[in-house]
């Protein structure tokens, strides 16, 4: 064991000098998570995802209550709002890229919602600013989705028997239908479905994402001492041939570990990520990483050149990052890809993650820890046996 | 003096090409010894196994009155390898490359450093030895990875053709640096497929030639085995012919013949019948401007075994 400390330690200072483990494990996640959050999720606090227009020539109670949902929406740094006078103005300024989108409410909407006729709220998008327009489309879809709600209760209320409503009072009754709690409301999603904040996400995804590159410096260097031949000198050497392999294999983890810790300090100091509880993290760092570990053993140990291994091991990275949701996520009702889902290191961990960052504790990321360490173990035994055959 | 090194009866095949067949040798304590044979021969799987880094199918090594096998620890202890590749990380200085090994061994504190000075000065890179060896020429990286195999103080060192694609001032330097290890008493074994190295530095000489040891012994006395006799030529003026004669006739001489100007003598040993030699041809009337004796080389004697030239 002691050598295999001593082969670790030259191993840390070879990758300490050519820094391309610092470059690789560090610098690329930190900075994709970064580009990543601006462009989807608003980096810096204060600032949101898209600038929408609004054109309201209605002034209408209906008209009214859409403002005030927008203003929602501003207050949550989802969007900003901008204001235009008329249709016209609004088209120009989202054809001048002032906005990313516009929503044109026309005149007499009120008064069509009132009288159960079709009204329309048009909504205006940029080429090249599709998240904005999805977002103005997705708010008026649901606003409209309510004010649909209240204008077919009315329009019951009215066909009722009987002398009818004056108009005052069907005022009133669309004030309170459209005050009235939902029917059916969704309630607190589950541990293992948390959905993380942008910034968390990104940071945690790119960190396991990149960890998997970051590990191949230790295992797989196995092959590289093969090559540069300084494999038959340390095979030479009064050492259990074992301890090369946990040389190596301590070089991974450390790596690795490094790696995801200080991506979880510098995206919590600087992008305001939140993982969750530290010991928590710390104990999720670790499990993935033997489990990253142990599965890049594998390809060290069925590979026989270093570049073959990295080609190998980046197929094995970014397929398992897509299939486990580090890009975005996988599933959405399709049980085959949310079982496979499932069979990555990754997907665990970014539910560890979400679970630790809503707060669960300790006990919420038994779960993911008991997956990650079976990934660990059984993986690691097969590495150890490949990697035993060939090189101890 | 007792055997440092004991091989008997290795043998090591890779899927249908026998590699080494049947080949034991020993190594005695201060002795060192050439394995030579071109390239391909079986050096390097022998000196491999020999090591400790490949399992034979047959046969034993012991070195220093142990077993060595793959998991035989304390034994590789006692060998020092040179690898035939250079065995040395280009991002580390000499003195971290030394330190590295050097733990690996087992030294440590006042030791270790006290071995590593000795180290560097023995291969000249004392004043280099903060410089990270990828700096280092060919020839310095030779030198360092024979460094390395020397820090331990090994009973056995094992060196596998060290002076391959070395410049002659390197060469020249490694050789003097072999010499030197031997004159302190550490047993050699050398691989090569230059016989003008295994002349100079080898005590006994193994031909190797397709995993087969061939012949072994002192190079006179592979010499004398293969029959080739010393050749002596003596330049000069006189009745040349007459002088042939009475050469051919004289104790010691295998034959005589002249011509342009000179006449050529063989002999088993030409130190040894050359003062009787030049004092026969100085009675015969013959004056002598000069003598040249050239004695059958390892060259000569491999292409005799194997009916190949060694750089084949």
């Amino acid at each position: 064991m002691e050598s295999g400390w001593r082969i670790a330690r030259k191993d840390l200072l070879l990758r300490l000098r050519d820094r391309s483990a610092f470059v690789l494990g560090v610098g690329v996640p930190f900075v994709l998570a970064l580009i990543f959050d601006l462009v989807f999720g608003g980096a810096f606090a204060g600032e949101s995802v898209a600038t929408v227009g609004i054109a309201n020539t209605d002034q209408g109670e209906v008209a009214v209550a859409l403002d005030q949902t927008l203003d929602v929406l501003v207050e949550d740094e989802v969007i900003s709002v901008v204001q235009a006078s008329d249709e016209d103005s609004l088209v120009a300024l989202v054809e001048e890229g002032q906005v990313e989108a516009g929503i044109y409410v026309p005149p007499g909407l009120t008064a069509a919602v009132m009288a159960g006729e079709t009204a329309e709220i048009t909504v205006i998008g940029q080429v090249d600013a599709l998240i904005a327009e999805s977002l103005a489309r997705g708010v008026v879809t649901s606003f409209t989705s309510g004010v649909a709600d209240a204008q077919r209760g009315i329009v019951a209320v009215a066909r009722l028997p009987g002398p009818g409503i004056d108009p005052a009072g069907m005022a009133e009754l669309a004030a309170a239908l459209g005050t009235a709690p939902p029917v059916v409301t969704v309630g607190a999603v589950s541990a293992a479905d948390r959905v993380l904040d942008p910034s968390t996400f990104f940071a945690a995804s790119m960190a396991v994402f990149f960890v998997f590159f970051m590990v191949q410096f230790g295992v797989t260097g196995l092959l590289d001492e093969e090559r540069e031949g300084t494999l038959a000198r340390l095979q030479a050497a009064p050492i259990r041939r074992s301890s090369i392999v946990v040389g190596k294999a301590i070089t991974s983890f450390l790596l690795g570990v490094t790696s995801l810790t200080v991506l979880w300090l510098a995206s919590t100091f600087l992008m305001g990520a939140d993982w969750g509880l530290p010991l928590g993290v710390v104990i999720l760092i670790v499990c993935v990483v033997l489990a990253a570990t142990s599965i890049i053993g594998i390809v060290a140990g069925v590979t026989r050149t270093p570049e073959g291994a990295g080609n190998v091991g980046a197929v094995i990275a970014v397929g398992l990052g897509m299939l486990g949701g580090t890009f975005f996520p996988l599933g959405g009702g399709n049980r085959v890809l949310e079982a496979l889902t499932l069979a990555t290191p990754h997907a665990w961990f970014l539910r560890g993650i979400g679970s630790l960052s809503a707060g669960d504790g300790l006990v919420g990321i038994l779960p993911a820890v008991g997956a990650l360490l079976a990934f660990g173990v059984v993986m690691g035994v097969i590495a150890s046996l490949l990697l035993r055959r060939r090189f101890a | 003096m007792r055997d440092m090194l004991t091989v008997e009866n290795l043998r090591k095949s890779f899927g249908d090409l026998v590699a080494v067949e049947d080949v034991s040798f020993s190594v005695a304590e201060r002795e060192t010894y050439g394995l030579l044979g071109p390239n391909g021969a079986g050096k390097t799987t022998t000196i491999s196994i020999i090591a400790g880094l490949l399992r034979p199918e047959a046969g034993r090594v012991v070195v220093a009155g142990q077993e060595m096998s793959v998991g035989a620890v304390a034994a590789r202890a006692a060998v020092g390898l040179v690898p035939q590749e250079l065995a040395i990380y280009p991002d580390l200085t000499a003195d971290e490359n030394l330190r590295f090994f050097g733990r690996l061994y087992g030294l440590g504190g006042q030791d270790l450093s006290k071995r590593m000075e000795r180290v560097l000065e023995v291969v000249g890179l004392a004043d280099r030895r903060r410089d990270r060896t990828a700096e280092y020429s060919g020839g310095m990286k030779r030198r360092l990875n024979i460094g390395i195999g020397l820090l331990h103080q090994p009973q056995l060192l094992i060196l596998d053709e060290p002076t391959v694609g070395v410049d002659p001032q390197s060469r020249n330097a490694i050789l003097e640096a072999v010499e030197a290890l031997s004159s302190e008493g550490m047993s050699v074994l050398y691989t090569t497929h230059y016989m003008e190295e295994a002349e100079r530095l080898c005590d006994r000489v193994g031909i190797i030639d397709e995993g087969r040891l061939v012949a072994e012994g002192t190079r006179r006395e592979l010499v004398a085995a293969v029959g080739e006799l010393d050749r002596i030529e003596l330049q000069g003026r006189g009745d040349l012919a007459a002088i042939t004669e009475v050469l051919a006739g004289t104790d010691g001489i295998h034959s005589a013949s002249a011509s342009d100007g000179s006449v050529s003598v063989l002999a088993a040993d030409a130190s040894s019948v050359l003062p009787g030699l030049l004092a026969t041809a100085g009675s015969a009337g013959m004056v002598i401007s000069g003598v040249t004796i050239k004695e059958p080389d390892l060259e000569a004697v491999f292409l005799h075994l194997t009916g190949k030239a060694l750089r084949d």
